[in-house]
């Protein structure tokens, strides 16, 4: 078993002293709220933009890509694209805009609910603000125990928690609770500022931590050609996209480009506030074209090492006789049944014993998310495999910061100010969001420890999507658009989406699940073809119906005033545009510019 | 609500005159150490073949380490540059 090397622990603790200093030096500058949950506003937009790519490459998103490049191929280069980059570029040019602009210049907008709050009405405001908090906590907590498993899975700590002498259990608390110490200490030092300074310091070890592992990983598979070889022939052409999931192309650009890219890109508040803390309209508006052009690229960082950890031999139980000066030696080399019923680096999903799980077809399930994390013992070298370490530590605690900051800032301003205590001096405030900080992390680390107890929850992270994001994707799609929809029929569309996500949750099931958190608690009415149908199919409902019904209550309900909803909509916001035909403004050009890029990246690999 | 938010904070600038340390520099200085202990054990270990056996042979932590240590310098280059710019008293107000 690998055994982390005294080189590995020297960097992963320069790593960790980086992040917490940063936190430290900054924790003077945090005078008033503005500065604390805002960033103050003036960070320039390159930070902004590889802050916002950052925010969106948490845990769960990193794994899950490796996951899909396993399972799927190149092919899934294509989905993310499709998932990320059309939505980012429309939140460049028309979300991004209007939510830096809304409010006065002495008051900007801080977060996404207060925004709801102008354009709206409170009740919208306080029920997205509730269902925020609920969403980003759980996520954070779920996302450090994704990770922990990974940690525990690669056997890294084992001796060290041998030394302490924890048990299973205690092991993956440990590795749950020690990254989420360092988030902690430097969101509660540092707030937003910390959190963007470290998430472009995350992004940067993430590339270096990795690209060696794709870089060797190739070499090791004997190259372009020799991994042609070893993998299914679909795997590296588009085809397989309609072998697996036939979800059709409607399907496709519906659920992933419009609702699950739109739900996360442009509505995510988590990764908004980075974009929100630029100093300026223009720097703001940059954000999220940089983070677009460089998305391009990252999945390939992820999906590759995935893809090659099929195309390597499984690992055997071997033996090995040598004579050496007349004795003779047994080398005997145990692999857990799990491990060899795998394909490739790619292990099977182990039961409580340690078996295989087989499927509905009796083969093996495999446990996809271990490929990437694989491949770094695989081919990292002691000393390399720190840094690419590092680089699974960073896309975590990048995720988590990213939830714990956008909870703070919600909960001071759009709960705290707005409803508990609504004279609070900046001082009042800035204290309720890191006491907020320090109660959210809590609570997500709850979350994490209740996961330990039940794997569904891990599921559960697609289901909340569906209720929260993709209903709000759609009230603040009509809301930004037009300035006839009101705050009834936002509030309506708001929980007819939630309810519209559970009951088509409730009342499908992918064939071969059984009922619960796979779908299908209700009444099993329809089968979708794979759990991703089913989760595409829950959101996508979810925004039709939320759109529906803010349109339908919005028309039978009286608009407000125009002059109320100034710099609140597309059509009236400052947006810092140079005026003009769209063709001679620098921000569509470079839009259709990544979107032409774009397409040309993934037409290589169908 | 809103304007009771506004009246709150009017008597604040809208940009705040704290100057924060340039985000770059942090991590040029992270890469430059990195960079330079990753080269310095692939300096030192570069004889034992059992340490590069998973990368093929290759003193990965050598080339990575330097490719990293440049990477470094030239973002403290860079860093050093906007802080010097963000400090120029012009860019205070």
């Amino acid at each position: 078993m690998p055994v982390l090397a005294s080189a590995d622990w020297l960097i992963l603790l320069m790593y960790c002293f980086f992040v917490v200093s940063a936190g430290l030096s900054l924790a003077p500058a945090m005078t008033s709220s503005r500065e604390y949950l805002q960033a103050g506003r003036k960070l320039p937009g390159w930070l902004c933009g590889l802050a916002f790519l950052s925010a969106g490459m948490g845990s769960l998103e990193v794994l899950g890509m490796g996951a899909t490049g396993a399972e799927y191929g190149l092919a899934s280069m294509g989905l993310f694209a499709l998932g990320s980059i059309p939505a980012m570029l429309f939140a460049a040019l028309v979300f991004v805009p209007v939510f830096y602009g809304a409010g006065s210049a002495a008051a900007p907008v801080r977060s996404i609910p207060e925004y709801l709050g102008l354009r709206f009405d409170r009740k919208t405001r306080a029920l997205n603000a509730v269902l925020f908090l609920g969403m980003a906590l759980f996520s954070a907590g779920i996302s450090l125990y994704a990770m922990a498993r990974v940690i525990a899975a690669l056997h890294l700590f084992d001796t060290a928690a041998g030394r302490l002498s924890l048990s299973h259990a205690g092991a993956l608390l440990f590795s749950m609770a020690l990254p989420a110490a360092l988030v902690l200490a430097y969101v509660l030092l540092g707030g937003l500022v910390a959190t963007m300074y470290n998430q472009l310091l995350q992004f940067c070890v993430l590339v270096a931590g990795l690209l060696p592992v794709a870089l060797l990983g190739l070499k090791q598979a004997g190259g372009w050609t020799g991994l042609k070889a070893v993998i299914p022939a679909g795997f590296l052409h588009g085809a397989s996209h309609s072998g697996p999931h036939p979800i059709g192309a409607v399907g496709l650009v519906l659920g992933v480009g419009l609702v699950l890219g739109g739900g996360t890109w442009c509505t995510d508040f988590r990764l908004l506030q980075t974009a929100m803390a630029a100093k300026d309209a223009a720097a703001a508006r940059r954000a999220p074209l940089i983070a677009a052009a460089l998305r391009i690229f990252v999945p390939l960082l992820v999906i590759l090492p995935g893809l090659l950890a099929l195309g390597l031999p499984t690992p055997r139980t071997t033996i090995t006789i040598h004579n050496e000066n007349g004795a003779i030696y047994h080398e005997i080399t145990v692999v857990p049944p799990a491990v060899e019923a795998g394909r490739g680096m790619v292990p099977a999903k182990a039961d409580a014993d340690g078996q295989p799980v087989k499927g509905g077809d009796g083969r093996p399930m495999l446990d996809y998310a271990m490929a990437m994390p694989n491949m770094l013992l695989q081919v990292l070298p002691t000393g390399l495999l720190g840094l690419g370490l590092a680089a699974l530590l960073a896309c975590l605690m990048s995720g988590v910061a990213a939830g714990l900051t956008a909870s703070n800032t919600v909960f001071a301003c759009d709960i705290y100010q707005a409803f508990l205590k609504k004279d609070a001096s900046d001082k009042q405030i800035l204290k309720a969001g890191r006491w907020a900080a320090l109660g959210g992390m809590m609570l997500a680390l709850a979350a994490g420890f209740a996961a330990t107890r039940s794997n569904d929850l891990l599921d559960a992270v697609v289901l909340v999507f569906a209720v929260v994001n993709a209903p709000l994707f759609a009230t603040l799609l009509l809301g930004v658009l037009c300035k006839r929809f009101t705050g009834h029929g936002a509030f309506a569309g708001m929980i007819a989406g939630m309810v519209a996500a559970l009951l088509h949750h409730g009342t499908a099931l992918p064939r071969g699940e059984k009922p619960g958190i796979q779908g299908g608690w209700i009444a099993v009415m329809h089968h979708p073809a794979s759990d991703m149908a089913l989760a595409l199919g829950s959101a996508s409902f979810a925004f039709v119906v939320s759109l529906l019904v803010t349109v339908v209550v919005s028309l039978c309900t009286k608009p407000r005033p125009e002059a109320e909803l100034a710099g609140l909509t597309i059509g009236s916001a400052a947006t810092g545009w140079a005026k003009g035909a769209w063709w001679k403004r620098p921000e569509t050009i470079a839009a259709v510019v990544i979107l032409l890029a774009a397409i040309a990246v993934n037409l290589m690999f169908l | 609500m809103a304007k009771k938010a506004a009246a709150d904070l009017t008597t604040k600038p809208a940009i705040s005159s704290v100057i924060h340390v340039d985000a770059r520099i942090a991590v040029g200085m992270f890469f430059a150490l990195t960079g330079t202990i990753l080269a310095a054990f692939g300096l030192s270990t570069r004889d034992r073949v059992e340490v590069y056996a998973r990368s093929l042979g290759i003193d990965a932590n050598l080339w990575w380490g330097l490719a990293l240590l440049a990477f470094g310098i030239v973002m403290l280059a860079f860093g050093r540059r906007g802080q010097a710019k963000m400090e120029r008293p012009a860019n205070r107000e």
